[in-house]
């Protein structure tokens, strides 16, 4: 993937009216700089060259903050209009049946309405049969229940090692096309082998591995598996559609004003000029929220059918069932390595099952993260009756990772070498050595074989509880949106709006577009509107794969600059300078040591505001396109009950040069809980007789709590990361990368012996650990009563 | 500074106003063989004299004002308090009582509002997160939770904060395990619960110095 | 939920007879305390009565009134009162109603709701499912996914009780008081949980329209007693295992020892053969370890629920040490 991403991200800014600058480029305070040569579009930024700027670069309050706390910030979940309809989707109960019919009949009495999607079969538990909208939520409710289908129930397959074996039930007769969303990982898509339910494998790798393992010392092989993981945004997903005309106005809950509003067009066969999509607030999405939906399309088809507008709100049920997860994977890796812990070669193969969609490779990590040489990846997905996963958090990453940093430490055992040694040896990232270095330290690594003698001594006494450490790296990539655009206007009044479609799903983005247009003008982050969350201003990325910081920004301080050499040419007869010599700084405007006041100079503007538009230039050549990070964790492990508990976490990570902070470290301690709760709690649980989804709630499927939280240490490294003028990365993805990974490797080192699989539950510790087998058995064994 | 265009309106009446709704009680009558479910309206006189069958009046005083309304008896406090009073701070995550972004304070108490009948609030003091303070006039807790940022999308946050206002109220200067325990009914997906401890712990304990 | 009518009696004898007087007219009817658990089987249409009687809004039956004999615990106290009001007297039913829900939930979930409340299994939560419990054939945890299910007692149904009240005060010895049209009575605990053999569409041996109004919990001197429950997650969860142990301690020996193990069986569980080792022995580690080891004795756990059974055994052998006040091995991790 990221010899894709070399390629495939980096074109050359045409020579003849690019300007070639040279950036210096590394980590601050650790490895030493490095000069490289760029061509920046004419007229834009250099890029930043300096750690300490004046907005951007520290701790700042969210902007949006305040509206937030004050329950004032409005969702798609709270769009509401007098005679609103309220949507709901009645669902099928079963795996896999025909639609033999649908009885409607009673529904025109209710005065409802309804309409039916296409289709003669349904493939999983939670497949929409028929959508309908009714004056309130309880009537809605009460139409679901007064519709009949029948169902010509047939054989399903819902476990992966089932719908494998020849003579499965089928779920698709023919080979399927594969979709793309914008949070995918980049690897998806592409022609692949299909035979029954099994999609694959997808090959691919670099180097030779049967050189590689000729030149190993000696071999392992890891057999390891991951569930299913669902998203659970706090808000599901939702849409509200009112039409104007043959205009649609929608409110969305999505990661993508702009890719809801292509999907919307597409699908209802309207031009997209008729289309806008508004996501002024979203709550999480975490992948699962790109596109309209099939209830976004049946909430506005409701809407023209009804003449009144409609919400339709999934409920929580209906999220988890129909509205995407993580797949679950099976993950072979086996490695050849040198008596130094040098790997020498891996061969690394996943199966998994996004149910009835595609995208389960884990095998990315193993080609990214490490400097392995010879490394074959071979990825198939499996077909099941079950709802379809989708992109979410790093895609096959988090899995990737638990495979690969667990084969790490099984060749550091094998060789006798500490796990952060092996790392070490085969990591060629100066980045990824700072970062190791850092949150190391952190975590107090020096520690590890003074616990695992305080475990034996605590096993010795007959005490349940034991300690461990460990740790895993994070990879993700510079993936970048082409063609963001964004919009300065500057007002005669002194006031500043800066415009552009993108989201606000939690990360900050709303922040990050003020502080970085106020830095380049020289005012203060209250002077400047940020307009965001709307498909009528200018395009910007969806947010998905930690894209939208390093698609948008760049674009952002374009346009901010170039409003900013615009109003110097205004100020420049003020100052008595040339306008390349003003500069803009505390609501003013400087040159000659003279100063004219911001407001004084826009009240001169010739018309009534200046206007200026920021493209995200392509990215600069010459530097690593991925991104890095370092995890350790502490754990404690009950051994007498198998419940862990995940004491300290150390993240070191680095994004580029952080535009906000603040952002950055919240995201950092969001994605590391995420892979807490991953690692410990999260299992889609399905019924095999019936395919059905039994934990369909925030209750059983279980998520990760306030008492569950461990310390968080956040490590922020400044990188001056080349690509493009702001130095800007995201920070989204590879937080949550190493998470698990690290987890499953404190617990393995606490119990002795290797955990193998997520969810870390009770149940799979005490299979796992030996040491369960403690005095305090021993002791009962001289008891009157024992019973094994 | 943040956009702040709302796609409703200001007043919190949902672009009807109280005038406007006890005026359109003939054409809500008509409604409710369609099935309406809630009615505003000043007075219990008034809702008797509309006589919409199945609907019970409520009276309560909310955020610090009586409101009155007739309701269906399925309906719930969370209901009553986004869809009929306009009140959508309060958030709808689960609609089970496990997420905690519907809490409530029910006479000072936190509750979950989509587990609690509108009913069974008559005659009791129902605040909300609109309650406890405004954008340009936040409690020192909501200020706290920026401060700290205790947020990311922001859809937990109600809730979390209506909890730790409790705890607040019975417990001025809480341990960082005190708040973990306050907010054990509130889940965050985002992962703000670090900013979540430090902000309400920060917001009792005011010496205490910010990072 | 459908709709119902909501009848809202003037006193806990007038709300005996609407359900008595719907009982008579066919019509079905609920009983609401709180209705935290009601309104999650209503969404779910899991129940779908014609009425619900508020039981919330009346005075009566919620106030905790103790006594040197006893403590009384009206219906209506909500699980917060109990946990602040009772950590002192009765520790084990505290901690018990502190571990049981949430914060929100257990301020306004009352006592009798929570010995009421019906299962979390999953089919028979889940409309999809007709199960034994509900009238159908089939117990589909026995075969099916029943990771969460009962280890003991589990050949009819698998449920396991959901109430951890329940498991401490079946250990208090307590006894429910209850009011139906026209008659009262005192049920012991031991008898108010009845096995789904004796009944399999009820978990109590209320009768229809028989209401729950106090519960009394005797004391005695010297009484020590403790609950430990173990969850997978430690903010709520339901625990995979919980046990409450009561015994008075008579010069440093264990008398009157009650153990009872929650989230185990179809009702909380009685350990009478641990009960019979503990008795009259003075506890320390040792015993306390035989007695977490003699608790699963008779177990039949189902194909993905024995990992349970270790788990039973730490939260007996814990609750006994935590009664006795003494240190259980989980006070400090190991440290470099």
């Amino acid at each position: 993937m990221a010899e894709e991403n070399k390629e495939g991200i980096s074109e050359k800014v045409p020579g003849a009216t690019a300007t070639a600058v040279t950036v210096e480029i590394g980590l601050v305070g650790h490895s030493p700089s490095k000069k490289i040569s760029v061509f920046l579009p004419p007229g834009d930024p250099v890029p930043y060259d300096k750690v300490d700027r004046p907005l951007t670069g520290k701790h700042h309050p969210r902007l949006d903050g305040p509206q937030k706390v004050t329950g004032r910030a409005t969702y798609t979940h709270d769009v509401n209009r007098p005679g609103m309809l309220h949507g709901r989707v009645l669902r099928s109960p079963h795996a896999h049946a025909d639609i033999v019919s649908i009885d409607t009949s009673k529904l025109d009495a209710m005065g409802v309405v309804w309409v039916k999607p296409e289709k003669k079969k349904v493939r999983y538990h939670g497949e929409a049969v028929l959508a309908l909208a009714a004056s309130t939520p309880q009537l809605a409710d009460d139409a679901l229940h007064a519709v009949t289908v029948t169902y010509g129930v047939k054989p399903h397959t819902v476990r992966l090692v089932d719908a494998m074996r020849p003579g499965a039930p089928l779920v698709f007769e023919k080979p399927v096309e594969e979709k793309r969303s914008a949070g995918d990982a980049p690897s998806a898509g592409g022609a692949t082998p299909q035979h029954g339910n099994v999609r694959g494998p997808k090959t691919s790798g670099k180097g030779d591995v049967t050189k590689g393992f000729a030149e190993a010392d000696s071999t392992l092989e890891l057999t390891l598996t991951t569930a299913v993981q669902t998203h659970v945004p706090m808000e599901t997903h939702s849409l509200f559609a009112e039409w104007e005309g043959d205009r649609l106005k929608v409110y969305a809950s999505t990661q993508g004003t702009f890719t809801v509003k292509d999907e919307l067009a597409t699908v209802l066969g309207i031009p997209k000029d008729k289309v806008e999509v508004v996501a002024e607030y979203v709550g999480g999405g975490f992948g699962a929220k790109f596109g309209a939906g099939d209830y976004g399309v049946f909430a506005a088809q409701l809407a023209k059918k009804a003449g009144k507008p409609v919400r339709l709100i999934l409920d929580r049920k209906e999220e988890h069932l129909a509205a995407g997860n993580r797949p679950d994977s099976i993950n072979t890796i086996k490695v050849g390595y040198k008596k130094d812990g040098t790997v020498t070669a891996v061969h690394y193969t996943s199966v998994g099952t996004a149910g009835v969609a595609t995208g389960t490779g884990t095998g990315s990590f193993a080609k990214n993260a490490y400097g392995f040489p010879n490394v074959k990846v071979e990825e198939s997905d499996v077909f099941t009756h079950l709802g379809p996963g989708c992109a979410m958090r790093a895609p096959g990453h988090p899995q990737g990772a638990f495979t690969v940093e667990a084969a790490l430490d099984a060749v550091a055992d094998a060789c006798g070498l500490d796990p952060l040694a092996v790392r070490f040896k085969n990591d060629p990232s100066e980045v990824r050595r700072a970062e190791w270095e850092a949150a190391a330290k952190a975590i107090g690594w020096s520690r590890r074989d003074a616990i695992t003698r305080a475990n034996k001594a605590a096993a010795a006494a007959g005490l349940p509880l034991r300690r461990g450490l460990g740790c895993a790296a994070a990879v993700w990539y510079n993936i970048v949106t082409k063609g963001s655009q964004v919009q300065v206007r500057v007002h005669r009044d002194g006031t500043v709006e800066v415009e552009n479609g993108v989201q606000e799903i939690g990360g900050g983005i709303r922040t990050a577009v003020g502080l970085v247009t106020a830095e380049e003008l020289g005012l203060p982050v209250e002077a400047v509107s940020v307009h965001i969350g709307n498909s009528k201003y200018p395009f910007g990325p969806a947010s998905g794969g930690s894209t939208t910081t390093t698609s948008l920004i760049p674009a952002v301080r374009a346009a901010a600059y170039h409003a900013a050499r615009k109003l110097a040419e205004v100020a420049a007869p003020l100052l008595g300078a040339r306008p390349e010599d003003v500069t803009l700084e505390g609501r003013a405007f400087l040159a000659n040591g003279k100063r004219a006041d911001w407001a004084k100079v826009c009240a001169r503007m010739s018309g009534e505001s200046i206007l200026a538009v920021g493209d995200r230039a392509p990215d600069f050549d010459g530097t690593d396109p991925r991104l890095f990070g370092a995890q350790f964790v502490d754990v404690v492990v009950d051994t007498e009950t198998g419940v862990v508990k995940v004491e300290k976490v150390a993240a070191a990570h680095s994004c580029g040069l952080a535009v906000w902070k603040t952002g950055v470290e919240s995201q950092i301690r969001g994605g590391v809980l995420q892979g807490v709760s991953y690692a410990l709690f999260e299992e889609r649980v399905i019924d095999l007789p019936t395919g059905r989804f039994m934990n369909p709630n925030i209750e059983q499927y279980k998520i990760l709590g306030a008492q569950d939280v461990p310390e968080v240490v956040t490590i922020v490294l400044d990188l001056f990361a080349g690509k493009n003028n702001a130095h800007a990365r995201g920070i989204g993805e590879p937080a949550v990368v190493p998470t698990a990974a690290a987890i499953a490797n404190a617990v393995s080192h606490a119990l002795g012996s290797r955990i193998t699989d997520l969810p870390i539950t009770p149940a799979r510790v005490l299979s796992a650990s030996p040491t369960l087998r403690s005095p305090l058995r021993a002791e009962r064994a001289s008891g009157a009563e024992v019973t094994a | 500074m943040a956009d702040r265009k709302s796609p409703n309106p200001p007043d919190g009446t949902n672009g009807v106003t109280r005038r406007g709704l006890i005026k359109g009680i003939a054409s809500a009558v008509t409604a409710v063989s369609a099935g309406a479910t809630a009615l505003l309206v000043e007075t219990r006189q008034e809702l008797e004299a509309a006589n919409v069958s199945g609907l019970l009046s409520v009276s309560l005083t909310l955020n610090g004002t009586a409101r009155t309304g007739g309701f269906e008896p399925r309906t719930t406090l969370a209901e009553a308090l986004r869809d009929t009073w306009g009140l959508t701070g309060t958030k709808v995550g689960c609609d089970r009582g496990a997420c905690g972004s519907c809490t409530v304070l029910l006479d000072g108490v936190p509750v979950n509002s989509c587990l609690t009948l509108v009913h069974d609030a008559d005659g009791k003091k129902v605040t909300t997160i609109e309650g406890l303070g405004s954008p340009e006039a936040m409690s020192p807790l909501q200020k706290a939770f920026v401060d700290a940022d205790a947020l990311q999308c922001g859809f937990c946050t109600p809730g979390m904060i209506v909890s730790c206002s409790a705890l607040l109220a019975k417990n001025p200067t809480p341990s960082r395990e005190d708040v973990r325990s306050a907010v054990s009914g509130n889940l965050c997906r985002c992962g703000t619960y670090l900013g979540v401890f430090e902000a309400c712990h920060a917001a009792g304990n005011p010496e205490v110095t910010r990072g | 939920m459908r709709a119902f009518e909501r009848i809202q009696p003037a006193s806990w004898e007038d709300a005996a007879a609407a359900l008595a007087a719907a009982k008579k007219a066919g019509v079905s009817a609920e009983a609401k305390g709180a209705g935290t658990d009601l309104l999650d089987r209503l969404k779910e249409r899991n129940v779908a009565p014609d009425r619900v009687v508020d039981l919330r809004r009346l005075t009566g039956n919620d106030t905790i009134e103790k006594s040197p004999s006893q403590v009384a615990i009206g219906a209506l106290v909500t699980l917060t009162r109990v946990v602040e009001g009772l950590s002192a007297e009765l520790p084990a039913l505290a901690d018990a109603c502190e571990g049981a829900a949430t914060p929100q939930i257990r301020n306004a979930a009352t006592l009798a709701g929570n010995l009421c409340q019906r299962p979390r299994c999953w089919y028979f939560r889940s409309a999809d499912f007709a199960c034994l419990k509900k009238g159908g054939s089939e117990c589909f945890a026995q075969k099916g996914e029943n990771v969460f299910h009962a280890v003991f007692g589990n050949h009819t149904c698998a449920i396991v009780h959901p109430s951890a009240a329940g498991v401490a005060l079946m250990a208090y010895g307590a006894r429910v008081e209850t009011l139906s049209a026209g008659s009262r009575r005192t049920i012991p605990i031991a008898d108010f949980f009845v096995t789904p053999e004796v009944n399999l569409a009820s978990e109590n041996s209320l009768a229809e329209g028989e209401l729950v109004t106090r519960v009394v919990v005797p004391r005695r001197a010297g009484l020590r007693s403790a609950y430990r429950k173990i969850k997978h997650k430690q903010t709520f969860d339901w625990p995979l295992a919980d046990a409450a142990v009561v015994y008075r301690d008579e010069g440093g020996v264990a008398r009157d020892v009650r153990v009872v193990i929650g989230s185990a069986a179809p009702v909380p569980w009685r350990l009478k053969r641990v009960e019979a080792l503990v008795e009259g022995q003075r506890i320390d580690a040792a015993l306390a370890a035989n007695a977490g080891a003699a608790a699963t004795h008779g177990a039949t756990p189902l194909e993905k629920n024995a990992y349970k059974l270790p788990l039973v055994s730490a939260a007996v052998r814990r609750a006994l040490l935590g009664a006795a006040g003494l240190p259980d091995g989980t006070e400090k991790a190991p440290q470099a």
